[in-house]
């Protein structure tokens, strides 16, 4: 498949008190962003399981997006801290084993970058298009 | 490895009633290989050794097994420094209750891997192994032969940090020195499709029997996420991309609590690098957060804390 004709698909997880209000926030501000994401709210960035991550990528997703509030924004205080360390490990096993690295993105948008939040997501999609789609361990139907 | 001082302690220990059981090694049916034995009476301390062949990682009995009869909890546990550091993991995850344990520790100068010895020595013809500094004198059949540790020890032995147990009740033993060397990687400098053709290929072999998870002394979850239905994280298929999935839940939920004792690896029936994984991700865990798994009882789990100033170069 040509790198222009592959629309990848992206699974973000967005915390519901600031990334998914930001999303909100992009849309009502009338900001154009690739289609290419599926949202999934969760309520903390703290309640995504990594297996989640993994989970994803396995049932087909070209790339994956978890995003929370700005580390001391938490609306539970310090969900995102714990996000933080889990998912900067994951990242690490992912690129260690030669899963391409760019699939699994992390950004911090709080509910009034909308702006912010269109650019997070042109700049996954834009990452996981050259890398093509996924292929590498994809659950076998 | 004080054999004598062991079984004193044991025997002292079993009469006394301090203790209902005491896990430790005894010698195996074949050759001079050692098992692992369970006894409760304290005229069975004989048969305990502590020989270059007690390899098992005796921690895993506390969470496989746990004895369910109250009058029965208090065991004492025969620990190497892997071991030790295992149970340290344990107990910071409250697995076991401190008091319930007598630590034997015994600072280990390296076990024998079998297949490398048995390349050497023909296994039958083996009388008797000693240990002189930096070599073993293997007695056989035809004489002596003596051979260098590192060319019979296990890989983690040769890498060993912690060969002294940083926790015991009893020290079987004088401190023994960290040989300091350094694990090899084979996928050192290799880019990134070169390294997921090695793991795939190591993965595409696994025919998922678990052993590695049933020898880990840290697996001790109720559910693991390998057998979890609901929900269903690994399917029963055996192929590459279950596969692949099993062995990434097995390396993550293992980052910052693997003791290195290199038990699953041995137990893998095909041979999978199982090491090769969990020291890469301890090493992430050293370099990233500065935490090092299984030294402190009391410090909180490596992704059940933070600091306000964890590395986030990642994040956009």
């Amino acid at each position: 498949m040509a790198e222009d004709d592959f629309e990848p698909k992206i699974v973000a997880f967005l915390c519901n008190w600031c990334s998914y209000a930001g999303a909100d926030l992009t849309g009502t501000s009338r900001i154009q962003y690739p289609p290419s994401v599926r949202v999934v709210r969760v309520m903390c960035s703290g309640r995504i399981n990594p297996l989640l991550v993994l989970h994803a990528l396995q049932q087909g997703a070209d790339g994956v997006l978890i995003s929370g509030c700005h580390p001391g924004d938490c609306h539970y205080i310090q969900g995102n801290y714990f996000a933080r360390r889990r998912m900067n490990l994951i990242t690490r096993l992912l690129e260690y084993v030669g899963i391409d690295s760019g699939r699994v993105q992390m950004s911090w948008v709080s509910a009034s970058e909308g702006p912010k939040f269109a650019d997070v997501i042109k700049k996954v999609t834009e990452d996981v298009r050259k890398l093509g789609p996924n292929e590498q361990f994809v659950r076998e139907v | 490895m004080d054999e004598e001082k062991m079984r004193d302690t044991v025997r002292d220990l079993l009469s006394t009633g301090k203790v209902a059981s005491v896990i430790g090694y005894e010698k195996g049916e074949l050759g001079q290989g050692a098992r692992p034995c369970i006894i409760t009476s304290p005229d069975d301390a004989d048969r305990l050794i502590l020989t270059p062949m007690c390899k098992h990682n005796l921690t895993v009995y506390l969470t496989l097994e746990p004895p369910t009869d109250p009058e029965k909890k208090k065991v004492a546990l025969i620990v190497k420094g892997c071991d030790a550091r295992a149970l340290i993991q344990v107990l910071q995850e409250r697995g076991v209750e401190r008091d319930d344990l007598v630590i034997l520790g015994v600072p280990c100068t390296g076990m024998i891997e079998p297949d490398k010895l048995y390349q050497e020595v023909i296994e039958d013809d083996i009388l008797e192994i000693s240990e002189d500094g930096d070599t073993f004198i293997i007695k056989t059949r035809d004489g002596e032969q003596t051979l260098k540790k590192e060319d019979v020890l296990f890989d983690e032995c040769l890498t060993c940090t912690y060969p002294t147990p940083l926790m015991a009740d009893v020290m079987l033993g004088e401190p023994v020195e960290p040989r300091g060397g350094e694990a090899s990687d084979p996928t050192e400098g290799m880019s990134a499709e070169e390294r997921w053709a090695f793991w795939s290929d190591k993965f595409s072999k696994c025919i998922r029997c678990f052993a590695c998870r049933q020898a880990c002394p840290l697996c001790f979850c109720e559910v693991c996420a390998g057998d979890s239905l609901k929900p269903n994280w690994v399917k029963r298929s055996v192929n590459l991309s279950e596969n692949t999935m099993w062995h990434f839940i097995r390396a993550f939920h293992h980052a910052g609590r693997c003791a290195e004792c290199g038990a699953c690896e041995r137990a893998c029936p095909v041979g999978i690098p199982l090491m090769t994984l969990n020291k890469r991700m301890a090493r992430e865990a050293e370099d990233i957060f500065g935490y090092s798994s299984g030294t402190d009882p009391e410090a909180k789990p490596l992704l059940g804390s933070f600091k306000t100033d964890d590395e986030e170069d990642f994040i956009q």
